[in-house]
This record gives C-alpha cells, sequence and structure tokens, in this order.
C-alpha cells in the first residue's frame, strides 16, 4: 500500500547537533590512548643477588625488561636473581634510545662462574632443570643511564605448569628440597630427582684409568655422596659408569622408582 | 493523551521501523551463528595478548602453551609491571579495546569472573553487526526485498568462517570489520541524502576514525574517504535555493575540508604513535623478506639503503630467527634508513625489482 503524503508539512524540528561523535571519540580516546602507565614494583638497579620475583605467565617470563616486584624467596617465585650479566661496551653506549631487543641480546651476557657456588654445589653435585634468564633495563631506566641487566634462575616444571619454587636457590645443594634441581635418570631420561627415577648422578670419574678403576672410582663417590656403603641402606645403591666417554658416575638403585635425593648429610628447613 | 500511552506508541512504532526489524533479524542470527553450536572462536597468535593485557587481563592458558594452537576464550585479571604488557612495553592502541571494555563489565556483572569471557564480545559483536547491516540495507534500498536480499549477503559474508571468528577473539579485527560496516552506512547516508548536513559528514568522519583507530592499517581508506566528503557541498540554510556561485559552493565544503584534514592528521598522529616495534618489524620485514629476496641486486639495494652489504646474508630470514640482520649493532638506527621513504625510492630508482621478478 501506497503512503499518502502527509497532509500538512512536517514540522520543522530544531536541528540536530549531529550525532554523538564527540563523547564517542572522546570515549575512544580515553580508552585507547590513556590507560596510564603500568605500575613498577622494582627498579632493575635496585634488584639485588638474591631477589626473587614471581611472574607468572610466559609473556611475563620471556619479556625483556622486569619492573615486578620482589617477593620473599620462601614463598612461591619463579625468578631468582644470581649474577649481574654485562654488555659489550659498544652496547652499553648506546642511546639515548634503548636498542632493539635482538641488538641487546646479542650484546649481553651472563656469568656462568656462579653457576654452581650460587645454589651450594659440590663437586659431586650435578644440578639440573634450571635455566638463566636475563632481562635488561627498561626504556626509561635506558635513557636514564641504568645498564644494570639481571640474569635470573629459573626451576623445570611439568609442561602448562607455572615454574615455581617457594625455597630459595642460593644454598638449596644442603637441604633435601635440592631434589628439584639435582640430576637423576629414569632409563635414558635426564630429569630432576623429585621425579620418580632409578639413579642419581654422583659427579665424574677420571677417564685415564682402565674400566674397573673407574668403577671403583665411582663407588667412592657414592660412598661420599650418600655416606653408605654399596648395596647397603634403604636406597640399595650400586655404581656404574655411564655416558660417551664412560666418565659420569651413577647410583643406581633397584626396584620401584624412587623420588628425592641419595646424598647425605642435608639440613631440613 | 498520558507520557505512558506516548512512550508505547513511540516503542511500538520503532520496533516495526524496517531497521528496527532486520536489526533484530540480524543480530539474532549471528549470535546464534556464534554461539548457537558453540562457540565460534580464534586463537590469538600474540596480538590479542598485547592488546587485552592493557585491560589488566591475560589469557587462560596454561604456563607456556600455544595460544594459536588452542582457542581460550576465557580471560582473567592480572597485573602487569612495566613493560611486560604492549609491545614490548608499548602501548598498542585499538578501538576495539572500548568492545572489549564493554564485554569485560558485562563479563563481571552477569557472571562474576574478574577477567572476560569472548562470549560477551561475540554478543556485543552480533549487535553491532546486526544494526549496521540493518543500516546499510535500509540506506540502499526502499523495497523490503531488496533490503532483505541485501542484508542476507551482508549477513552470509560478514557470518562466514574467514570473518566470524574473529568476533570472539581478542584481536583488533572485528573493530575493522564493524568499523567498515560502519563507514559504508555512513557514505549511503552521505550519498543518498537530498540535502547533505554537518551530521552526515561527522558520521563518516567518525566511522572513519572508529575504522582506522581499529588497525593501522585502515587509513587507506582515507584515499576514497576524503574525495567523499568533499563531493557534495553542505546544503543551504533555504531550502529550493538555487546551487549558488561557485564561491558559495566552496564555503560550503569548507566543513568537509576541515573533518578531511582533521581525519589526514589524526591518522598521522595515530600512526605516528603505534609502537616502535612494529615499525621496526614491518620495516624490517619489508627489506629482508619482501624487497631482497625478489631483488635483482639485493647488495645494491642495501647500499641505496645505507645499509651495511653484508646483511644480503639475512635475506629471506625473519627478524627473530638465527642469522636475522637484527642481531648485530649495524642494526642500530635500522627504520631511520630503511623506513617507507627510503624503500619507495629503492623501488622506484629501479622499477623492475617493485614488479617482482
Amino acid at each position: 500500500m501506497r503512503r499518502h503524503p502527509p497532509a500538512h508539512p512536517p514540522r520543522r524540528s530544531r536541528p540536530r547537533r549531529g550525532p554523538a561523535a564527540v563523547p564517542v571519540l572522546a570515549l575512544v580516546a580515553l580508552l585507547t590512548g590513556a590507560c596510564g602507565a603500568p605500575p613498577v614494583g622494582m627498579a632493575t638497579d635496585a634488584v639485588r643477588i638474591g631477589t626473587c620475583k614471581d611472574k607468572t605467565t610466559a609473556e611475563e617470563m620471556t619479556g625483556l625488561s622486569d619492573s615486578s616486584p620482589a617477593v620473599p624467596c620462601t614463598t612461591p617465585h619463579t625468578l631468582e636473581t644470581y649474577a649481574f650479566g654485562t654488555l659489550t661496551g659498544e652496547v652499553s653506549r648506546l642511546g639515548p634510545d634503548r636498542p632493539e631487543p635482538e641488538v641487546l641480546g646479542s650484546g649481553t651476557s651472563c656469568p656462568l662462574e656462579p653457576l654452581r657456588p650460587y645454589p651450594g654445589a659440590g663437586e659431586l653435585d650435578s644440578q639440573w632443570g634450571v635455566s638463566v634468564f636475563v632481562k635488561h633495563p627498561t626504556r626509561s631506566e635506558w635513557r636514564r643511564g641504568v645498564r644494570t641487566v639481571l640474569c635470573d634462575l629459573v626451576v623445570e616444571a611439568p609442561p602448562a605448569t607455572v615454574p615455581r619454587l617457594d625455597v630459595p636457590l642460593r644454598g638449596i645443594m644442603a637441604h633435601p628440597d635440592s631434589a628439584r634441581v639435582r640430576l637423576c635418570a629414569d632409563g635414558e631420561a635426564l630429569l630432576t630427582c623429585e621425579r620418580p627415577h632409578d639413579a642419581e648422578r654422583a659427579g665424574d670419574v677420571d677417564p685415564g684409568v682402565a674400566d674397573a678403576d673407574r668403577r671403583a672410582a665411582c663407588e667412592d663417590n657414592g660412598r661420599a655422596y650418600t655416606g653408605t656403603a654399596p648395596g647397603a641402606g634403604g636406597a640399595g645403591w650400586r655404581a656404574q659408569v655411564r655416558g660417551e666417554g664412560r666418565t659420569q658416575c651413577w647410583l643406581v638403585t633397584d626396584g620401584a622408582p624412587r623420588t628425592g635425593t641419595l646424598r647425605a648429610g642435608l639440613v631440613a628447613r | 493523551m498520558s507520557g505512558l500511552v506516548r512512550a508505547r506508541r513511540t516503542a511500538r512504532r520503532a520496533l516495526s521501523s524496517p531497521f528496527a526489524l532486520l536489526t533484530a533479524l540480524c543480530s539474532s542470527l549471528f549470535a546464534l551463528r556464534m554461539l548457537g553450536g558453540g562457540l565460534i572462536g580464534m586463537s590469538d597468535q600474540g596480538d590479542g595478548h598485547r592488546l587485552l593485557c592493557q585491560l589488566g587481563l591475560r589469557q587462560g592458558n596454561g604456563y607456556d602453551t600455544s595460544t594459536r594452537d588452542w582457542f581460550h576464550p576465557l580471560w582473567y585479571d592480572h597485573t602487569w609491571y612495566g613493560e611486560d604488557c604492549g609491545a614490548v612495553g608499548e602501548p598498542y592502541r585499538s578501538t576495539q579495546l572500548v568492545v572489549a571494555w564493554v564485554a569485560t563489565r558485562l563479563t563481571h556483572a552477569l557472571t562474576g569472573l574478574d577477567g572476560l569471557d569472548l562470549r560477551f564480545v561475540a554478543l556485543l559483536s552480533s549487535v553491532l553487526v546486526g544494526a549496521l547491516i540493518a543500516a546499510i540495507a535500509v540506506l540502499a534500498a526502499r523495497r523490503w526485498v531488496t533490503r532483505v536480499l541485501l542484508a542476507g549477503a551482508l549477513f552470509v559474508t560478514t557470518a562466514d568462517g574467514a570473518f566470524a571468528g574473529y568476533f570472539a577473539s581478542a584481536s583488533s579485527e572485528p573493530g575493522s570489520f564493524t568499523g567498515l560496516l560502519a563507514l559504508t552506512a555512513a557514505v549511503l547516508a552521505l550519498l543518498r541524502t537530498p540535502r547533505v548536513r554537518v551530521h552526515h559528514l561527522l558520521l563518516v568522519t567518525a566511522a572513519t576514525a572508529l575504522l582506522i583507530g581499529a588497525k593501522t592499517q585502515n587509513a587507506t581508506v582515507l584515499a576514497a574517504v576524503v574525495p567523499l566528503l568533499l563531493l557534495r557541498p553542505l546544503a543551504s540554510r533555504r531550502p529550493g535555493a538555487a546551487p549558488g556561485s561557485s564561491g558559495s559552493q566552496l564555503l560550503r565544503r569548507l566543513p568537509a575540508l576541515g573533518l578531511a584534514v582533521a581525519l589526514v592528521a589524526g591518522s598521522g598522529a595515530y600512526l605516528h604513535a603505534q609502537p616502535d616495534r612494529f615499525t621496526t618489524q614491518n620495516d624490517y620485514a619489508a627489506v629482508f623478506i619482501e624487497m631482497l629476496p625478489h631483488s635483482p641486486d639485493p647488495v645494491g639495494d642495501l647500499r641505496a639503503l645505507d645499509l651495511p652489504v653484508a646483511m644480503a646474508e639475512s635475506s629471506g630470514i625473519a627478524i627473530g630467527a638465527p642469522g636475522s640482520a637484527a642481531n648485530s649493532l649495524d642494526f642500530v638506527g635500522f627504520s631511520e634508513r630503511a623506513g617507507l621513504t627510503r624503500r619507495v625510492l629503492v623501488y622506484l630508482q629501479a622499477p623492475p625489482s617493485a614488479c617482482g621478478r
């Protein structure tokens, strides 16, 4: 049906001032541009050796810098600073803007020397499942001249699990919870001693001696490591020399896989 | 007549309007498409995280598990410190954040979850898409059949698997799609009105701003929008008045000119405000993934860009991959030397390389 034209001309309404474009644009500007600066929990140059942080997403862990607040190392945490890294002279002189992540990465190194003394590893203690993460100064810190590079330790965790620890890594080898970072094996698979395993690493043996002497040396290592003789005690270990070049000393336990460490003399927390 | 009766009559009239009916139909069907057979969504290749972390959200995936391979519809409140959020800490601006922000408020109000359920993004998108399709259909055609056919065609296109998943994703693409629909509707309103008013120009400007504000790539629409804004002069205040002299016609295009200048300047500022990291990555890809592998003379191109010729070894290698030219001190200041203008000049100097080989 056709519509009839209106009998009267339409009433002239007050001219509209246009749609709500201005408030919409203001809202857009507010929400897209003015979200404010993100919080800073701790400046990079305020971090000390032994500082712990708790970052719980992979995006944070792999981030270029770290401004998270410190947490006590006796509470769940994912990162522990064990050393300060160094930048090559050329990279550290770049500025005022911070170089691209790739340039920073190629000019940064973390010291490897403290990796064993930091957790208190002795000659027979083998670490496993610990990675080094590097954090650089933030953009604004770099502009202020900060060149501190953090070298952090991160422990291994099962897939899809946050790699958290609730004890400090510093000196951990003196405690039973060192099983979290000690090297064990389940068959051929290398893993940390807190997971079910049938062998635990107890240092190395001299490659320059005969096989029988290597085994004897490995038994000596086992005695020192466990504080017991081969086959004695609850664990009932036996020495086995493995690996390429046959220099690795392993303490093999028969029977059901076990968890924890054979290391003697550990102090409960 | 009481106010209540008048209000009910107005509401009834509004609901029986073609726009409202088509909006209700398209929105419902779109929501059904998105949620009816189980949620349709899109996983995140990293862009979603960069965007939504700015609302204090983290994706609901397990630690260090792939966000590309699996779709995670739930995002949770999270405090991001320092540079952990955005593009190496630089803010990533997009108008899609507005939709995501509203969706977080709805998620909290309706489910109690402190975070974001992407199903609410899907619902909001359904309403927006439905309303915009209806607006386009109503503005483009007068006959019901044509309107329904046009709305149907737009619906089928938008709800196609190539696009639908984005409407329940953390990406900024939904802002682009709805922005494009809004711009289409606004341009139709501008072109079909017998008398151009300021609000027609403002509608086109606002829709363009929303579209470009969603993703920087959309700035290319300016090439079409600016001429469209200037196409028709504002209507004279006196109905039925003669078109007027060329001087008065020019005068009546001044508001459009002002808005066009504002759009171009605003887009420029927006492009400039994008994270430097994005610029570097784009410049790197333009040189090492696009230009050098297809160039007859990669070394000559590098010389023309004032880059070390040794970088030719990184041709075809992505920025984060081993062998990348970015892993070198020579990469410092790369974007200044190999920015868009310099690259265009290189292509102009050697036209065959612009066409590939």
